[in-house]
């Protein structure tokens, strides 16, 4: 199992890079690294995520902030909503069918594409 | 959230970034013990290597996007967004 763990933790350098340039979890290389990797079942592969994105955004967070790079002001409102959030999208994602909520996402995502590169 | 802070709220990019990496953790926090307990989803035989690799890969890449300018860094995220917004609407 010690070649799984390495490539697990290669998979997971990349993962980590991607987090801390971009601002978001881990989770965009964690989930297919599983999935299409491993064979990991989707939602085994989400809630697994999630753990490894832990201790990923703290140290990505604790970096950038040290670069001046957080506004310091808007944690605690922010980190308060984004638990709640958090919560609530975990017993979803348990509850529902992931296709919709998944599509949902994607027109979010171009949309905002599309406006972060006109701004 | 970095494209919710940048279009609506008109933070910069490296900050939405930063900020939105420790709003990470907190929701993280409140999501793992739910898939954890609820559903049995958390595997950390699995998770423990990727976050080895991971907090390594996290430093290096805040570090590198700090020294990346403003207007180039809100195209990566916006390329990004675009491609994974597409995988998700094609492949969900």
């Amino acid at each position: 199992m010690l070649v799984t763990d390495l490539l697990l933790a290669l998979a997971g350098f990349l993962a980590g890079a991607v987090s801390g340039v971009l601002g978001v979890g881990g989770g965009l290389v964690f989930v297919p690294a599983l999935t299409v990797g491993l064979g990991v079942p989707q939602t085994l592969a989400q809630g697994t995520s999630l753990a490894a994105i832990l201790p990923t955004a703290l140290v990505g967070g604790i970096t950038a902030d040290r670069e001046g790079n957080v506004l310091r002001s808007r944690l605690v409102v922010m980190g308060v909503l984004g638990a709640v959030g958090g919560a609530a999208g975990a017993v979803l994602a348990l509850a529902l069918p992931t296709g919709v909520l998944v599509r949902v996402f994607g027109f979010f995502l171009i949309l905002s594409a599309w406006r972060i590169w006109r701004s | 959230m970095v494209p919710l802070q940048v279009i609506w709220a008109k933070v910069g990019a490296h900050r939405a970034n930063g900020t939105s990496l420790l709003v990470i953790v907190p929701i993280a926090l409140a999501g793992v013990p739910i898939y954890a307990l609820a559903g049995g989803e958390v595997d950390f035989r699995l998770a423990i290597p990727l976050a080895v690799g991971a907090v390594f890969g996290a430093y290096a890449g805040a570090k590198a996007a700090a020294r990346v300018p403003e207007a180039t860094l809100r195209r990566i995220v916006a390329v990004v967004l675009l491609v994974v917004g597409l995988k998700q609407l094609i492949l969900p």
